[in-house]
């Protein structure tokens, strides 16, 4: 049988030595995929504390499903939409504890990923201009891109880990794409208008 | 336009991957190897939740009883 796009020879062996409960196969899917899953979840949150958390949270339950993944399983798929799960419970915490702040304080804080105003960031080059702007969009239009941008996912591997058909998918890919072209060159503006910083740091 | 060639998504796919720091690395790896090597049922942990249930109603009517049967003295 052909394996499903993504996962490739290695990860159908990380798969098999998983669901034999074989420490040295979660030892390899940790490796391979450490930081892939860490990046998605550090650019989806805004904040590392965050991440931190929730990035253990997907590989342990990664371990405590190894005996019973299914054979054919797409382990990337799979670790991206427990990490995606997970963050949106997390967001969903964290919306209800903002909104509790908000009826009982005057001070609410800012949501993640814009802790900080854009004239903190020194806008250094391209990819700290991505990466605001990054943090500037809605999460369901931060999250498609970092998939099939950031992480080079196929759009139906992508559309699976989101929970959408690929229609609805190129949709949403379209409108951030769109969304974030309109955000970098205000983004430019800004640095252009606050120093001299942007080409000095490329 | 095939979003491969699209420049944007090219850029965002040059963006540096992030690593957690040693300790955030070193806890996930030795709580998921833990988890693999020592998994806890979930059949045990339902177990443990019930029990803990019947004991909290048990000891919360207990001291009821205490109080009402005090309260006749």
């Amino acid at each position: 049988m052909e394996p499903p796009a993504g996962p490739g020879q290695a990860d159908a062996e990380i798969v098999a030595g998983l669901r034999a409960g074989e420490a040295r196969a979660l030892t390899r899917a940790y490796g391979r995929y450490r930081e892939r899953v860490y990046s998605f979840l550090l650019r989806l949150c805004g904040r590392a504390a965050d991440a931190d958390d929730l990035f253990q949270e997907t590989f342990v339950q990664l371990a405590r499903h190894a005996r019973r993944l299914h054979p054919e399983t797409d382990l990337r798929a799979w670790l991206f939409t427990v990490a995606r799960n997970r963050y949106l419970s997390h967001r969903r915490t964290a919306l209800w504890r903002r909104l509790r702040l908000a009826l009982f304080s005057s001070e609410v804080p800012a949501p993640a990923g814009h802790e900080t105003p854009h004239e903190a960031t020194a806008f250094l080059g391209t990819a700290q201009r991505l990466e605001r702007a990054l943090g500037e969009l809605p999460p369901p239009q931060r999250e498609v891109l970092l998939l099939v941008g950031v992480e080079g996912m196929e759009q139906a591997a992508a559309a699976r880990v989101l929970g959408l058909t690929e229609a609805a998918l190129r949709q949403r890919l379209s409108r951030a794409r769109a969304r974030l072209r309109t955000l970098i060159p205000e983004l430019v503006m800004r640095a252009g208008e606050e120093g001299k910083g942007d080409r000095d740091g490329t | 336009m095939e979003p491969e060639r699209d420049p944007l998504l090219a850029a965002l796919g040059a963006l540096p991957r992030r690593s957690p720091d040693d300790t955030v690395d070193q806890a996930t790896r030795r709580a998921a190897l833990a988890e693999l090597e020592h998994p806890v049922p979930e059949s045990l942990l339902v177990r443990v939740a019930i029990s803990s249930a019947l004991t909290l109603v048990t000891l919360l009517y207990l001291q009821w009883a205490v109080l009402a049967a005090s309260s006749l003295y």
